[in-house]
């Protein structure tokens, strides 16, 4: 495809999102630097169109599927059907693992559906944005204007999107010296709203921050009932020093779903992060994990699970920034394919001339299970100076065929032994997560993915 | 057909399927209940192929003759049903299978034969009782129980997980592919006792083995002499004995003279 050949839906498409957001901005009275903010973010988007597979970063996906789909904000009011159906997934979540006894934001296509207080710790916020908007703006507008400027010069398409419909989300902030032992729990559910002929459209922004030295585990869960949905989402964490977060990310929205996912974390000297990326394909997924380095001995880990079948398309993008000295980072992401799945695993490293005495280290793993699926991996290192250790890995391969032969010649059948490898391949991401809860149920679900033709396997 | 057999060969004939090699040339052999034969040849002479195809393995075409179990067409069968009906193949090399717990592994396999025979599952408790006790024939510990299948294991830990899942498999007939190769002569008698804890007059097994060694741990009933992928001479105990003494060499010369030309250039 040439530059002068950009096709007409990506313009379209942007064309209809403008009026959107414009529409939407005169609805909601706000202070003036977020009216600002929302109408600058809505001239950058504008002016940055969607990205287009010239676009380095957007080479493996093709986004004209997305920007040619109309979406609709929903209203208000969450509607009964609506109501029904997210209670409905989240009590499904309650028979696999999860207990609601954890505080937990849930959300049903991007309004709030209800909150459970749990046991939050005295001290700690955790709120839904458009409250924090509401009664305690200055709390967070010195970040959004911040992320938004920040953003401007990255060129980053989705995030100005998101900040041009910028009203709900959840605000974390964790003081100084607290550990929060519970998960907190944020819950996405996209289902058809019911009345409106195109399917909802969701823009959620969360801002986190850790104060000195505390810690906490953060789930973002995004469910779907199958149907089509467009969801936006992004996470920006500012860790203090020897902060610490845990960031989980399930991203199980189903095969109509457009995903577009989010999470950069900034590191102060001393801080540590795991991100664990769960990703169960839709029609369009991108899950961006951006970490910044920037204090001296940060440490971050980097784990990633996804999966895609029949006309699935997901994309991994992974960005590590080594600033500072003494900075470590581990990453393994692996991709599980099947049918015509398509997935992309694009993982940065940087390590710039300060960080001396960096260790990153990378690993991709991919496994087709089709002859029709495809991934693509693209592991970079950019390595600034010489006093590094700094080691990456990709490697995409089918089932071990010795390996199928061993089990069937201990009486399971091929599908079965092929259900085994294939579980056991992506349960190293499982086994990563520290909360059993979270553990049990992605084991569920997991053996519930494996492809159709593969009996799963019994519970351990 | 002799339903008191356990194995029945008869003219096996078999080949590589990428190349069409030709390894076996004519197999004939027949295990009954409780027999323990040993099959001993120089590298080359067919002997492991016998195994893969006796088990199934893909990668091999039977050109000519039968092999039945029990008598059953064993070459109809796949290789998870010949598992099923109770052919049991010890590896020379063990896979390593990273993320699956060889407890997990073990119990899916055990439940999979039992359903096929019409018993009721294991629980994990009676799972694990019954893997207690076949542990201990074996000495294993119990962190490789619960380790990834195989990974990581030392050789002699390999081989003595494959007589492992032989015991709690409880198989009619185990083949034992050269579970010898690359162990000490301490765990070549852990894993050596542990078969010969499974010697119960009924079971029937065929042993696979370049060197002597390993038969004077685990007695045999029969020897057999594979070269150039025919049985070329077959006797009791003693004939393992005199081939330790005498060389594979000698038996190539007695059957026909050019083989021992063929041989020889094999052994280098």
């Amino acid at each position: 495809m040439t530059r002068a050949a950009r096709p007409t839906a990506l313009h379209e498409g942007v064309a209809t999102l403008a009026a959107q957001a414009a529409d939407f901005a005169a609805t909601r009275p706000s202070p003036p630097w977020l009216q600002k903010l929302r109408r600058s973010s809505l001239a950058a988007f504008e002016r940055l169109g969607f990205p287009s597979t010239n676009d380095e970063e957007w080479r493996f996906t093709n986004l004209a599927p997305l920007a040619r789909a109309p979406f609709s904000l929903p209203s208000d009011d969450v509607t009964l059907a609506e109501r029904t159906a997210a209670f409905e997934l989240e009590a499904r979540l309650g028979t696999i693992g999860f207990s609601a006894s954890e505080p937990r934001l849930s959300f049903v296509n991007g309004r709030l559906l209800r909150r459970s207080p749990g046991n939050l710790t005295a001290g700690i916020l955790f709120e839904r944005m458009k409250n924090v908007l509401a009664t305690s703006p200055e709390r967070v507008e010195r970040a959004l204007v911040a992320g938004a400027a920040e953003r401007d010069h990255s060129k980053h398409f989705f995030g100005s999107l998101g900040d041009a419909f910028l009203d709900e989300g959840v605000v974390l902030h964790v003081p100084a010296n607290t550990s929060v032992t519970e998960p907190l729990f944020i819950l996405h559910v996209s289902t058809p709203a019911g009345h409106s002929e195109a399917p909802s459209m969701v823009h959620t922004r969360n801002l986190f921050t850790f104060e000195e030295n505390s810690s906490a585990t953060v789930i973002e869960a995004y469910f779907g009932a199958g149907a089509p949905s467009f969801t936006n989402a992004r996470t920006e964490v500012d860790l203090a020093r020897n902060a610490r977060l845990q960031h989980i990310k399930l991203q199980l929205e189903g095969p109509e779903a457009f995903h577009i996912g989010h999470l950069s974390v900034a590191h102060a000297a001393g801080a540590t992060s795991a991100s664990h990326v769960f990703s169960f394909g839709g029609k369009l997924v991108r899950n961006e994990v951006a970490m910044d380095l920037a204090g001296e001995g940060a440490r971050t880990e980097l784990y990633g699970l996804f999966c895609a079948n029949s006309a699935q398309h997901v994309d991994c993008h992974t960005l590590i920034d080594h600033v500072s000295p003494r900075a470590d980072s581990i990453e393994l992401y692996k991709g599980v394919l099947d049918g015509t799945g398509r997935g992309v695993f694009d993982g940065k490293i940087v390590v710039r001339p300060g960080a001396v005495r960096t260790d990153a280290r990378q690993t991709n793993r991919n496994l087709i299970l089709s002859d029709n699926a495809l991934v693509d991996s693209k592991p970079q290192l950019e390595i600034h100076n010489n006093d590094v250790r700094c080691s990456h890995g990709s490697t995409t391969g089918r089932l071990d065929a010795d390996a199928v032969f061993y089990l069937r010649s201990r009486g399971l059948s091929p599908e079965a032994a092929r259900a085994l490898l294939t579980y056991a391949f992506g349960s190293e991401l499982i086994e990563k997560v520290a909360s059993a809860d979270v553990r049990a149920f992605l084991e569920s679900h997991l053996r519930a993915w494996l492809p159709a033709n593969l009996a799963a396997p019994e519970n351990r | 057909m002799n339903q008191q057999n356990l194995l029945e060969i008869r003219n096996l004939h078999a080949s590589i399927e990428e190349d069409g090699h030709e390894i076996l040339k004519g197999i004939d052999l027949v295990i009954r209940p409780g027999e323990v034969h040993a099959l001993m040849g120089p590298n080359g002479s067919g002997k492991s192929t016998l195994a893969h195809v006796l088990s199934g393995r893909p990668g091999y075409v039977v050109t000519q003759g039968s092999a039945r179990f029990q008598g059953m067409d064993l070459l109809a069968m796949p290789a998870e049903m010949r598992a099923r009906e109770g052919i049991f193949l010890a590896f020379q090399y063990p896979v390593e299978i990273p993320g699956v717990s060889n407890t997990y592994f073990l119990r899916t396999a055990v439940n999979t034969v039992r359903k096929h025979r019409g018993q009721p599952e294991l629980d994990a408790i009676d799972f694990l009782a019954l893997l207690d006790e076949k542990a201990k024939l074996v000495e294993m510990e119990e962190t490789l129980l619960n380790r990834s299948v195989n990974e990581g294991f030392s050789g002699g830990e390999k081989k003595r997980n494959e007589v492992l899942q032989m015991a709690v498999l409880d198989p009619k007939l185990a083949i034992l592919d050269e579970t010898d190769s690359g162990l000490d002569i301490d765990a070549l008698r852990v894993a050596a006792s542990g078969v010969n804890a499974l010697r119960d007059g009924a079971r029937g097994m065929l042993v696979i083995t370049h060197y002597q060694r390993l038969l004077d741990y685990i007695i045999p009933d029969f020897v057999h002499v594979l070269s150039d992928g025919k049985i070329v001479k077959s006797g009791d105990k003693n004939l393992a004995k005199e081939l330790e003494a005498k060389g594979y060499s000698w038996i190539e010369k007695e059957p026909q003279a050019t083989a021992s030309v063929v041989a020889g250039a094999a052994a280098r």
